[in-house]
């Protein structure tokens, strides 16, 4: 670890560096020309596109470092809070938040966001535990089958509770339009203190992906590392779910590309993983907002076009060990 | 002087008794093979007696102190533990995976100091896995991965080393490798090792003294001389044996 500090903390001012010129990027263009800086112009670039190219940055690489987190405590390469069912469970806590007329409270989306996606990943835990062991395609089946149940829930509010359709439907998609200040710095508490918190247990994570027995005989409190990692992991998901819905792929493919360069450490992976996922959403962003220029493309399905492929192609990879 | 013993330990798991009633003492600084039939307990004896499960009665007693009483980090810079094979999809490099054998002496906001490396590099240096350093974990020989493992066990400093069938996926050359790379770190720290072994030769050749069980019970456990004789080794494996005492080696008839 300490030959690779110099190296790396240039490594991170390289990449800071890269982040604010898609920074830029990302509040210079959009369907509107802002350089003639009138008052309207003003107003989208304050009100709108700095903000949101703020919550892009947070939720990229917050959801990152979720990724890095549920694949340690779930040992699987191929654990994400979007694969495993964790983040549809957030938005079906924001979609009964707001037909509880809950949205208007302080909080009052983010914690019911939280509650649910807390009992998915409970849930999961359960129906993919053999033994002591959570086999990865039981894991995964048990992801997609919450998914599915969650989808038919969100479907079921939306059918029923017309009125707030599309605002349902808006955390189905994923998307930063509509994003607040407010927003950035609410979601920005939940994420500094949760990725810290992430990060000071990252050598312990290193221990858990070699097996529980080992991280026991190595002095970790196995079973309070995970729950304490998984709960803040989700109470991260559920704060940038409930601005943001659901934005597929990012703590997948983020962290697989980090581990490929980095290696397996979770003390470098995080960091990077920040970077990374700050990255990997500025360009998502990007696209969804100049791919057509009548109109914006939801973000999440932007990730999705890059994350789904990515995930086949590491099911190809694993599909000897995952019997399939 | 003894370093672990053990006072009526059972273990039950539902209406299954897995071990019924084991009392014993193992001596500090001595080889230990624990041999049995498959089901018969071993890797469950030994897992009791490293904390990683509770017995349903009895009592374990390291340094004359209940394993109990003992935290879990405590118990880790007591005892480390080998186990027959760790299947990760995480490629951590050699070097990554023993330093991991400093943690019991780490808090959370603790990094890798020099005496840390310094540490890591003696163990490495002893089993002979230094040059394998920046080699990734999955891309070792089975016995490559279990010289890396011992190496983590030096690394931790630990007076009792368990390893539970180190030498099970292995050819007979790097079966006799690893047992005499154990005795060498016995000579040299004065450790306890307790080994799981099914090989009887290696554990008439290597080991000071047999602890055998049979259908959860201890049936033998006395220096290895005393236990594996033709008598003992055909009422715990139901085979006809020959010893061979010039070689130490055992012959099934």
């Amino acid at each position: 670890m300490t030959k690779h500090k110099t190296k790396d903390f240039l490594y991170y001012t390289l990449l800071a560096v890269v982040v604010s010129l898609l920074a830029f990027v990302g509040i210079r263009f959009g369907s509107v020309d802002i350089s003639s800086m009138t008052d309207a112009d003003k107003y989208i670039l304050y009100s709108i596109r700095i903000p949101r190219v703020l919550m892009c940055i947070i939720a990229g690489s917050t959801l990152a470092v979720c990724g890095c987190a549920y694949q340690a405590v779930f040992k699987n390469p191929l654990s994400d809070p979007y694969i495993l069912g964790v983040s549809s469970g957030a938005s079906l806590g924001a979609s009964l938040a707001i037909i509880l007329g809950l949205d208007s409270l302080l909080l009052g989306v983010t914690l019911p966001s939280f509650a649910v996606a807390l009992l998915t990943v409970f849930v999961i835990m359960k129906l993919s535990q053999v033994g002591s062991r959570m086999h990865t395609t039981t894991l995964l089946l048990a992801g997609i089958s919450m998914n599915f149940l969650i989808s038919a829930i969100v479907s079921v509010i939306m059918f029923i509770d017309k009125e707030d359709m599309h605002k349902i439907y808006f955390w189905t998609m994923g998307s930063l339009s509509g994003v607040r200040y407010s927003d950035v710095v609410t979601t920005f508490v939940f994420s500094f203190i949760g990725i810290a918190f992430v990060w000071i247990y990252a050598k312990r994570l290193n221990a858990l992906l070699l097996g529980d027995m080992q991280a026991t005989s190595l002095g970790i409190d196995v079973e309070k590392t995970k729950k304490s990692v998984l709960i803040v992991s989700t109470l991260m998901t559920a704060a940038v779910v409930s601005c943001t819905g659901v934005i597929g792929f990012v703590g997948l493919v983020v962290p697989h590309i980090v581990r490929l360069l980095v290696g397996a450490d979770n003390r470098r992976i995080i960091p990077f993983s920040i970077f990374g996922g700050a990255m990997f959403m500025l360009c998502a962003d990007i696209l969804a907002r100049n791919v057509i220029t009548s109109s914006e493309l939801p973000i999440g399905s932007i990730t999705s076009l890059v994350g789904a492929p990515f995930f086949i192609y590491l099911l190809y990879n694993a599909k000897k060990k995952l019997h399939f | 002087m003894n370093i672990i013993t053990a006072n009526n330990i059972h273990y039950r798991i539902k209406d299954k008794e897995i071990l019924k009633n084991l009392s014993f003492a193992i001596p500090k600084g001595s080889i230990t093979s624990i041999i049995g039939m498959n089901g018969s307990g071993k890797t469950t004896l030994l897992k009791l007696l490293c904390g990683i499960i509770k017995p349903t009665k009895g009592e374990i007693a390291i340094d004359n102190k209940a394993v109990k009483d003992y935290s879990i980090k405590e118990r880790s810079q007591k005892i480390s533990i080998v186990f027959q094979s760790v299947d990760t999809d995480f490629d951590f490099s050699v070097e990554q995976i023993v330093l991991m054998g400093r943690m019991p002496y780490q808090t959370l906001l603790s990094s890798d100091k020099t005496e840390d490396f310094e540490i890591c590099k003696q163990s490495m240096s002893a089993t002979g896995t230094w040059h394998l350093r920046n080699r990734l974990i999955n891309s070792l020989s089975g016995g490559e991965k279990q010289r890396v493992f011992i190496a983590r066990a030096l690394c931790s400093q630990t007076d009792i080393i368990m390893l539970d069938e180190p030498v099970a996926n292995l050819d007979t050359k790097h079966q006799i490798e690893i047992m005499k790379l154990l005795r060498q770190i016995q000579k040299e720290n004065n450790s306890t090792i307790l080994i799981v072994l099914h090989d009887l030769s290696l554990a008439k050749k290597f080991s000071d003294y047999v602890l055998a069980l049979k259908d959860g019970q201890m049936r033998f456990f006395d220096k290895q001389e005393n236990v594996l004789t033709n008598e003992n080794i055909k009422s715990l494996f139901e085979i006809n044996a020959k010893i061979v005492e010039n070689n130490n080696v055992i012959i099934a008839e």
